[in-house]
């Protein structure tokens, strides 16, 4: 029993300094335990991972050396629980780490630069090119545009002249219209003109009328420049005073012929009663009018003679230049025989005057009067002019007469 | 005569650490005002303020050496100094690598610009070509 309770005491000895022990083992093994990581060498560790170390070892192999002794000694003084010592290595290792990244960084701006210049280089050198390719081109375009230019003021200028031509054209148009309508215009005035010299306002006057009312339309049409409707008009006013001439000229043909032929008749008169030894008279027979020349007889021919006496037939040379005067060739003559009443048959009182007329006639036509101009006849006692029961009577009505005929 | 010597050199012996030790924080203190002014100085050339944290750690670390040093902790002082020195030399190379990143990105710039100039007198090449072109034909 005794031993059993030795033997329980030995063994709650054992267990107390068993327990002990293990107490004091894990006192020891806190007290030893390795402190948390400074957070300055936990960024150190991160700063030694960063991709651009290779760089920076490459280029500052010196500082990433002391940096890489500071991280050793960083981490050895943290194992060893120093913690003030383990950040200060930690912060120089940092600090190392970071000046050869910057010198890592300041050779990969430099690189930066470099090609950022080369870059440049190229760049303002195939700028230069191609501004020079520009310059170029530009100053061919200006050539070219001075050429579009020229061709379009070229084209401009012929536009021009034609526009000119044209205008011109149109003007020597209008012209030629004008002077068109002017000359039908003139014609027209003309032709009423000439419709008034055979007094058309007398003979046709409703046609000259009308010729001239539109003669005065052409005219204003022309004034107002409505040149095709002027010469419609003067055409027509032309035509209208043609028809008054037309229309008038018989009646002022006959009118002024009458006149004319009163005026030469007047003259044949007085002339012919200028010539010695005959007398001269007028008479209307009808519708004709005569001048009658009587050469007495026995100043031509010798008691009952039909030939006309030697010398005294000087008497027909003054009348046969007044059937020869030009004023007077267009009056018909007759030369017409008379006797008196009595002497014998009548028959041959009409023979005998009919023989004086042709005596006289020879005589003129010898005289040069032309021959379609005389007719002779004989008219025996049949036209006295005087009484026959006296002997100075049937004297005078022995004649000759030349007779000039007119209307 | 001896005695009074072997006093002065007593006194002298006792002397040297004290004068020592104040000349080591005269010298850290220099140090100190040397890496303050390097600090402005840095942080003057980083007008970018690509740098200003690194700048302000480091000025903290330094607040901190002044700190150490009027306690006297010299050894800790002088490992503050080394590391605001490293930090020093980093932050001029980082700022440097700024400078040339920047520069490298006006560069970059340029050529931007300068091939957008390039591709427009291109186009302008092959508008005065069409147009040269249809000239000729017209002409």
């Amino acid at each position: 029993m005794k031993t059993a309770v030795i033997g329980r005491s030995a063994m709650t000895t054992v267990f107390r300094a068993s327990l002990l022990c293990v107490f004091a083992a894990s006192l020891l093994s806190l007290g030893c335990a390795t402190p948390p990581k400074p957070r300055e060498l936990d960024a150190l560790e991160k700063l030694r991972a960063n991709p651009e170390m290779p760089a920076a070892r490459k280029k500052a192999p010196d500082l990433c050396k002391k940096a890489d002794k500071a991280f050793g000694a960083a981490t050895d003084k943290w194992h060893s629980n120093d913690l003030n010592e383990s950040v200060n290595h930690a912060l120089l290792g940092q600090i190392y780490y970071q000046h050869a990244l910057s010198l890592a960084d300041q050779d990969k701006s430099n690189a930066r630069i470099a090609e950022a210049e080369d870059a440049l280089s190229a760049t303002a050198e195939e700028h230069e090119k191609v501004q020079k390719d520009l310059d170029d081109t530009n100053e061919k375009i200006g050539l070219l545009q001075k050429n579009v230019h020229k061709d379009e003021e070229m084209k401009a200028l012929e536009a021009q002249m034609a526009a000119d031509k044209k205008a011109n054209d149109d003007k020597l148009s209008q012209e030629k219209l004008r002077a068109e309508t002017a000359d039908k215009v003139s014609d027209a005035e003309l032709a009423v003109k000439t419709a008034e010299t055979v007094n058309a306002a007398k003979y046709a006057p409703e046609l000259y009328k009308s010729a001239a009312q539109i003669l005065a339309k052409a005219q204003n049409e022309m004034q107002a420049g409505q040149m095709q409707q002027a010469q419609s008009s003067a055409g027509i006013a032309k035509k209208t005073a043609d028809d008054a001439a037309a229309a008038a000229k018989p009646g002022y043909s006959r009118d002024s012929q009458t006149e004319e032929s009163r005026k030469k008749a007047d003259g044949l008169f007085a002339e012919a009663s200028r010539i010695p030894g005959i007398t001269a008279r007028r008479d209307v027979r009808g519708s004709l009018q005569r001048i009658i020349i009587t050469v007495p007889a026995d100043t031509l021919f010798t008691k009952k003679q039909t030939v006309l006496a030697p010398g005294r037939d000087s008497v027909l040379n003054p009348i046969a230049d007044l059937i020869k005067k030009k004023d007077y060739q267009d009056f018909p003559v007759q030369v017409v025989g008379h006797t008196d009443s009595k002497g014998g048959a009548q028959s041959a009182l009409l023979a005998m005057s009919g023989a004086r007329a042709q005596s006289v006639f020879n005589a003129l036509v010898t005289r040069g009067v032309d021959v379609r101009r005389l007719m002779a006849s004989g008219q025996g006692g049949a036209e006295p002019i005087a009484d026959g029961r006296t002997a100075a009577g049937r004297a005078s009505n022995h004649r000759v007469e030349i007779v000039f005929l007119y209307q | 005569m001896t005695r009074y010597a072997t006093m002065f050199l007593f006194l002298a012996f006792l002397a040297v650490p004290v004068m020592a030790r104040a000349g080591e924080a005269d010298d850290l203190q220099r140090q100190i005002d040397y890496l303050k002014q390097t600090t402005t100085d840095l942080e003057r050339q980083d007008d970018q303020k690509s740098v200003a944290s690194d700048i302000m750690m480091m000025r903290a670390w330094l607040d901190n050496g002044w700190t150490l040093r009027s306690q006297e902790k010299y050894d800790e002082v002088r490992i503050i100094l080394d590391r605001c020195e490293a930090q020093a030399n980093m932050v001029r190379q980082r700022l440097t690598a700024a400078k040339l990143s920047a520069q490298a990105a006006v560069k970059e710039d340029e050529v931007k610009r300068a091939r957008g100039q390039l591709s427009r007198t291109k186009k302008a090449l092959e508008n005065a070509k069409i147009q040269k072109a249809r000239l000729e034909g017209k002409v």
